[in-house]
């Protein structure tokens, strides 16, 4: 509830959006270990799959804690992994984005995302809804959830392991 | 009509004890016969009962090109092809559901899912000779089904499910299937669908390439501090066989003895409600306990053409092309089994599989290497000896080498010879 004397909010939405493109550009130029700076310790990546039956649990493309995303950088950054040999070529254009600042609680953005992939002659587009849940803490914004709906996630697929 | 006129020589000349030659995996006109010859000529792998638990419920699948729907009718599961017989429209859209009647959304030609024409729209068009009954749903021809692993057959078969799959396959499927406290597997957790650039005959049941094409993980648990992946070592204890009939394994049953099988019946105990699961499961499999765990945590099985099962997913392997094949993963939950079990499968599935898993995508992207190796024709011959000289031959017929011979491969392979050249005593319904 605002009164006259309630400071500004921490966070305004153009914090968010320069932290949307920020993640972006990190995930573009594949600077993996600023990157993960970006995520909270207990923090969650999903990719959800295709729609299964109605039963728990179901299997997703990425789902990543915190430790499993290390993991998957490592494995991202070794020179034996074939799948990344050479490593795509991509730009991410983040945009629409829905935005709900609340005092003292996360911050929901909803946003739509194009990510153009070249490799090996092959130029793929893929587009999807994002969902990130950031906090603020000590100054900077940090990732507690990134939700990654893909258009093409119940689509057969060749190559999904640069980060979407 | 001769298919050995396509190919000059005949595939004899094509696949010989220690070699074949790369033409079977890139000329059009020898996928163009596999079709045939293979995929729509005996038993290939559909769908797994689970997927259609309730009644109404449907997938469509392909046997060959033939494009399935599988259904539960009141009666079981039925496989019709997915055509109209009115002018032959697919008569579903979607690759999953649930429906009473399919109605072709043309002219409204209805149907119930034991695929008997209930309706059709204006009827005194057809005149008072008009029987409905002419006009059912063609349904596959031959099906039969195996611990609820569902196969049919285009062609009539060369012998019996049951026979076709032989013991030893048998063996491994029931305890892959064993491990649920109902004996039934559910795949029911959803699917991850990849797509690569290659031929179908390149997926799974290599036990030599491993420690190279996933040297990232070896590199993972060295980071971690963990010792580097067992099972495919020059001197790992475990064997790969032929079964026959084009059925192969990878077996770790002796490295996964002791040890290893302890560890994760420690795990699982110390799960909610995992102390309840593996006391059930001794009473039921007694002194076999400890394989059928171990068998169940990757039975690493081949069952020609087109299923595997691979740690706890079925894969359905789905050829698009001579250099297009589709691989689609169904991670397997166990009824009645704890939650947390089930979390657990999920997960570890996950982990590794699907276009974003730590391991499939570099088996995808040899695949498709492989691929553009192989327009280097001018050699053709493509080796897959290794291991002769260490065969042993069982008295059943089975054949076991160690691990990472090629024992699989020429198993594979003198079944796909049998089946192109139509001596597997697959016989065509119109007597060719």
């Amino acid at each position: 509830m605002s009164t006259a004397t309630d400071p500004e909010p921490a966070v305004s939405r153009e914090d968010v959006e320069s932290f949307l493109a920020l993640e972006a550009h990190l995930l573009d130029t594949r600077a993996y270990d600023d990157w993960l700076e970006l995520w909270a310790p207990t923090s969650r990546y999903l990719v959800p799959g295709g729609p299964g039956a109605d039963e728990h649990p179901q299997v997703a493309l990425i789902d990543d804690d915190r430790a499993t995303l290390e993991d998957r950088v490592f494995r991202m950054k070794h020179p034996a992994s074939h799948a990344l040999d050479p490593p795509p070529k991509a730009v991410r254009l983040v945009g629409n984005a829905v935005i709900e600042l609340a005092e003292g609680a996360a911050i929901e953005a909803r946003s739509a995302y194009l990510l153009v992939v070249n490799r090996q002659g092959d130029q793929t587009v893929y587009a999807a809804r994002q969902h990130h849940r950031l906090i603020e803490r000590d100054g900077r914004l940090e990732i507690l959830l990134k939700r990654v709906d893909l258009t093409c996630s119940e689509d057969p697929i060749r190559n999904l392991t640069f980060l979407p | 009509m001769s298919t050995t006129a396509m190919v000059a020589g005949g595939y004899e000349e094509l696949v010989l004890r220690d070699r074949v030659h790369s033409r079977i995996f890139t000329d059009p006109a020898v996928y163009a016969e596999e079709l045939v010859n293979i995929f729509e000529g005996n038993w290939v792998y559909i769908a797994h009962e689970s997927e259609v638990a309730h009644r109404g419920d449907y997938v469509i699948r392909h046997i060959g090109r033939q494009p399935v729907i599988v259904v539960r009718s009141r009666e079981g599961v039925r496989v019709h092809f997915n055509r109209c017989r009115h002018r032959g429209t697919a008569l579903c859209n979607r690759p999953a559901g649930n429906t009473n009647f399919f109605r072709c959304p043309y002219h409204g030609w209805t149907y119930d899912n034991d695929g008997k024409l209930v309706g059709v729209p204006y009827p005194s068009g057809y005149g008072p000779d008009f029987d409905k009954s002419e006009f059912r749903l063609e349904a596959a021809p031959y099906v039969d089904s195996y611990r609820g692993f569902l196969f049919a057959s285009v062609a009539s078969p060369s012998s019996s499910l049951t026979d076709w799959l032989g013991p030893r396959v048998r063996e491994i499927i029931d305890a892959f299937a064993d491990v649920s406290p109902t004996g039934r597997i559910l795949a029911r957790a959803g699917v991850n669908r990849t797509v690569f650039r290659g031929n179908w005959k390149y997926v799974g049941m290599d036990g030599y390439h491993f420690n190279f094409t996933h040297k990232s993980i070896n590199a993972l648990n060295e980071h971690h501090g963990k010792p580097p992946m067992e099972e495919f070592q020059e001197t790992a204890p475990g064997q790969m066989w032929d079964y026959g009939n084009g059925h192969c394994r990878l077996d770790h049953d002796e490295l996964r003895k002791g040890s290893h099988t302890d560890e994760m019946t420690e795990r699982i105990r110390a799960m909610e409600g995992g102390a309840e699961y593996l006391a059930e499961l001794q009473s039921r499999t007694g002194d076999r306990m400890a394989l059928t765990l171990s068998r169940s945590h990757d039975p690493h099985l081949g069952v020609w053409p087109n299923l595997q099962l691979l740690g706890y997913h079925i894969r359905l392997i789905r050829p698009l092309g001579p250099d297009r094949t589709e691989v689609i993963a169904f991670p397997t939950l166990l009824e009645d089994a704890p939650t947390a079990l089930n979390e657990a499968r999920v997960a570890r599935h996950q982990l590794l599989f699907g276009p974003a898993g730590f391991v499939q995508p570099d088996d995808s992207e040899l695949f498709e290497r492989n691929q553009l190796g192989l327009q280097a024709a001018v050699n053709p011959w493509i080796f897959i000896g290794r291991g002769l000289d260490r065969e042993r031959v069982h008295d059943d017929g089975a054949i076991s080498s160690h691990v990472t011979d090629e024992t699989t491969q020429r198993g594979q392979m003198k079944m796909w010879l049998r089946q192109m050249t139509r001596n597997s005593g697959v016989r065509d319904e119109h007597g060719d």
